[in-house]
């Protein structure tokens, strides 16, 4: 019985380690492919500007607003400029356009590929042009830590990376019901885009939006909740973790109906 | 006339994809309400007209982000070059953009309209109609500007997104610029409170905005004499080397 648990551990280890090395290699490709356009790591960078915008409007409004402080605005605005800059980087973008431009034929010639469809369509729209833009949010982040003594321990590391999951899932379903739905779904996509500019706005987590946020369209997991776990961290660490195995039982399930009924239809 | 046509298939394409149109309608919806909970959270206070006014009665109508996609593609296939030269292309794809933005911009003028009727706040639909030429003066600018790019570049996404990204923060959109003293701020000399806040507040008080008119007219023009010489150094540049 051990010995078969073992096995599974290591088959799983073996598979996972297959996957990093696809990845890998798509990354390189991709950083070899954007060398060529170097424009395009100006044009991430440049998105700078807007965060910076929205800090100048927090600073103008820090004073009026009740239980939150310039650092906690800001905090909450580059936790957000993160999980933006890696959803760019995961080829988010460029998997929503390549849907929008391809027929369900092209899905059907991608599926008899040895890999799966999703971490495929992923590897070739990654976009390392948001490399250098994502090193000046991390750096800016660590730089706020050490100034505001903020202690962080794994666990809260650990949560802000599970919450960051969370939507990262969230997505996925939605690529999911894409598949599934074929072109008619994509709209949907470009909403819940429109929908991620007001994650950097603050919250309150108890109050009916809050909830809303959290539990049915999981918004707080891309800036407000990241942020409060490297504040108080425990027990939202510990909730995003939760919300992770949900999410990725409702992506499994999604995942599953989306190869099922594309195969149903035929490509 | 002919201009008028292609305003025309502009708005017939836009009634052939019912869904996008839905989206176009739904999705500010979405935004308004989302917005409008937050800020009140935040201030405990109404801010429902103040978005629905922003958002709703102006927004839907810009266009220069898909007008400048359109002028890229255009430049980069040479279009202009080998298109009918009774036939200006830039004003053509422009009055097209404007017919696929028609529609949306009724069914989102109605229902702001509508809301801010029966919650006793009176839009003037004079100044407000007397305001949008400015508005597609200036984007139609601001697409030139931005397309200008596409000569010298392979992609100009970029400069699109960050315009737009620059443009949504600037103009009320995301916060609510009755809170914020804009002069002070330097935002007031900037031309996209203008083309949104600003005008919403003239339509309320009926009063023409004058002062918005002229900042829009400046920086059309000032886009306009900027992209010029960069359009005629990169029409040549395509001539001489070919498609």
């Amino acid at each position: 019985m051990k010995l078969k648990g073992l096995e599974i551990i290591r088959k799983s280890f073996k598979k996972i380690k297959k996957y990093v090395k696809v990845l890998a290699s798509f990354f390189r490709a991709s950083i070899i492919r954007y060398n060529n356009y170097k424009i395009e790591y100006i044009y991430s960078l440049s998105t700078i500007i807007p965060f910076l915008i929205t800090l100048f409007f927090w600073k103008i409004l820090e004073d009026s607003i009740e239980g939150w402080s310039f650092n906690d605005l800001a905090l909450l605005t580059l936790m957000g400029a993160i999980l933006s800059t890696l959803i760019e980087l995961g080829g988010f973008w460029g998997v929503m356009l390549w849907f929008d431009r391809n027929d369900r034929g092209n899905l059907a010639l991608m599926i008899t590929k040895p890999i799966n469809p999703l971490i495929y369509l992923h590897g070739i729209n990654f976009f390392p042009g948001s490399i250098p833009k994502l090193i000046f949010y991390l750096m800016l982040l660590i730089t706020f830590i050490i100034q505001n003594n903020i202690s962080i321990s794994i666990l809260s590391v650990v949560g802000v990376v599970f919450s960051y999951i969370v939507f990262f899932l969230f997505l996925g379903i939605i690529e999911c019901i894409i598949i599934a739905f074929d072109k008619a779904a994509i709209p949907l996509f470009y909403t819940i885009i429109d929908i991620f500019k007001i994650a950097d706005k603050p919250i309150d987590l108890s109050s009916v939006l809050g909830v809303v946020l959290t539990f049915f369209v999981p918004l707080t997991f891309a800036a407000l909740i990241p942020s409060k776990i490297l504040y108080e961290g425990r027990e939202l660490a510990l909730f995003s973790f939760i919300m992770t195995v949900v999410m990725l039982i409702m992506f499994s399930l999604s995942y599953r109906f989306a190869m099922k009924r594309f195969e149903a239809v035929g490509g | 006339m002919k201009y008028f046509e292609s305003f025309l298939i502009g708005v017939k394409e836009t009634l052939n994809f019912k869904l996008t149109l839905a989206l176009h309608v739904v999705s500010p919806l979405i935004m308004v309400s989302l917005l409008s909970f937050i800020w009140g959270n935040i201030y405990d206070k109404d801010f429902l007209t103040y978005f629905v006014g922003v958002s709703l009665l102006l927004p839907s109508f810009t266009f220069y982000s898909s007008s400048s996609t359109k002028f890229m593609l255009a430049i980069r296939n040479g279009w202009e070059v080998s298109f009918a030269k009774p036939i200006n292309l830039f004003l053509f794809i422009s009055s097209y953009n404007l017919g696929r933005h028609f529609i949306p911009y009724l069914i989102n003028l109605t229902i702001a309209f509508s809301y801010l009727l029966l919650n006793g706040v009176e839009i003037n639909l004079a100044v407000l109609g007397f305001s949008l030429p400015f508005i597609v003066l200036f984007d139609t600018s601001m697409a030139y500007f931005i397309s200008l790019f596409a000569h010298y570049f392979y992609s100009i996404w970029g400069v699109r997104v960050i315009i737009k990204l620059i443009d949504v923060l600037l103009s009320g959109l995301a916060f609510p610029f009755n809170l914020i003293n804009l002069k002070e701020t330097g935002i007031y000399y900037l031309p996209f409170a203008h083309k949104v806040y600003y005008i919403f507040e003239a339509s309320i008080k009926g009063v023409l905005p004058v002062d918005s008119y002229l900042i829009l007219l400046a920086y059309s023009l000032f886009l306009v004499l900027i992209a010029l010489p960069f359009h005629k150094l990169g029409w040549k540049k395509f001539e001489a080397q070919g498609g």
